[in-house]
This record gives structure tokens, C-alpha cells and sequence, in this order.
């Protein structure tokens, strides 16, 4: 019997997240440190051949590891790729981040407290401190001077998409 | 050669950069259609009525 892949859904997912900063305004990943596009994001799958570096100040990185496309050959079940968010609190914002709402597509896996997801775009930051080089980079994401204002526009998904 | 603070990646202990907690199956998510405003529709004027 031919494999006939997930069920689909019409819909999306929203989550809570935090990212990096580049100098040049780019957002990152907080581990892998792929630049974030505006609009949408392919994932790649890093969980091979890398090698998990501790930075100066205690945070990590994974660095050199070679790059899956996530697709037909690879998905998302079985592996832990994906962009990672939370529908309640964001287990990664700390001082110096840059917290967000990203929104899911693509093939997902839904989590008790989050996802992961192939796919995803950044709809919404906080901007606690001088990101102008930022706000060029990413001109259809809408900006919140605090992160309440942010969850009440652009509220998380609450226990996964409705199916 | 991995110095002190520099661990190998092993596929599983990657699993603990990102908790969403127990996970179901995965499946394929399909954006709804961006809502489009629907142009209002033209109408002409009504014709002035001319007097016989």
C-alpha cells in the first residue's frame, strides 16, 4: 500500500518564540544560527555531523553540521528539526533575546506545550530595545513595544490548531 | 578535535534544545487563503428621468 504521508489540515499554528540578533539585524535561531527571512522560512534538518559549542556567557551553538532539506526523504517525525514555538510560555526568553509569534505550516508536529514545523513566518516582536536594522529586515512583521500588547493581537495558538 | 566544552551532536540528545513536550503525529499543515477585500461593485448612476 503506497504511503500516503500526514493528514492534512487547513489552518495554522501560532507560538510564542525567542531569537538572536546578527549585527546587521537579522534574526537567528537560537542555536543554529540560519538567518530568518522575511516572509517564509524553510527548515533544514543540522542534527548530524555538528558539533554543540558552548559560548562565552553559557549559551550554545551547533556548528558544522551538514544540512537536510525536510521533505519527502526526511520528515519531521522520528528527527527533532523543525522551528520550535510554545503556545504558552516561551521556555527561552531571557534578557537580550528578541521574543516573537511565529506561525506554522508545512508539516508540523504538535507537542503538548508547542511545535515544530518545516515551515514558518515571524508575524510578531517585541521590540524592547533599538532594532532599527531589524525592523528593515523584516517590514510585514508587526512590532509591539511590550510583549502583553503582543499576545493580545497575535494570541498563541491554545492547545493546538483546531482539527 | 573537540575541546572541553565542545560535545559531539548524537541525533537523540538533540531532542533537549527544544521541549514542546509529548508529541503527536505529524502531520501537514495548509495555510488558509489570506483574506483579499472584495472590491465593492460598480454601479452607474441612475439615468435622469427626462420629462415627456
Amino acid at each position: 500500500m503506497p504511503d500516503e504521508g500526514p493528514a492534512l489540515v487547513l489552518g495554522s499554528v501560532r507560538g510564542r518564540r525567542s531569537f538572536g540578533v546578527l549585527p546587521d539585524g537579522r534574526l537567528t535561531g537560537l542555536y543554529y544560527t540560519q538567518a530568518w527571512a522575511a516572509g517564509e522560512n524553510q527548515a533544514s534538518c543540522f542534527h548530524e555531523g555538528g558539533v554543540l559549542v558552548e559560548l562565552p556567557g553559557g549559551s550554545v551553538a551547533v556548528r558544522g553540521a551538514h544540512s537536510r532539506s525536510i521533505g519527502t526523504t526526511h520528515g519531521l517525525q522520528g528527527c527533532t528539526c523543525g522551528f520550535y514555538a510554545y503556545y504558552r510560555a516561551d521556555p527561552y526568553a531571557r534578557s537580550g533575546r528578541i521574543s516573537g509569534i511565529i506561525e506554522g505550516f508545512g508539516r508540523v508536529v504538535l507537542g503538548t506545550q508547542g511545535f515544530r514545523a518545516e515551515k514558518a513566518r515571524i508575524l510578531a516582536l517585541v521590540a524592547g530595545r533599538d532594532l532599527r536594522r531589524t525592523c528593515e529586515r523584516y517590514p510585514d512583521v508587526a512590532w509591539f513595544a511590550e510583549e502583553r500588547a503582543m499576545l493580545a493581537e497575535f494570541p498563541p495558538t491554545q492547545d493546538g490548531p483546531s482539527l | 578535535m573537540a575541546g572541553p566544552g565542545i560535545a559531539r551532536v548524537r541525533r537523540n540528545a538533540a531532542a533537549r534544545l527544544g521541549d514542546i513536550g509529548e508529541e503527536d503525529e505529524e502531520i501537514e499543515v495548509v495555510p488558509m487563503p489570506r483574506e483579499v477585500p472584495v472590491p465593492e461593485p460598480m454601479t452607474e448612476p441612475a439615468p435622469e428621468e427626462v420629462p415627456a
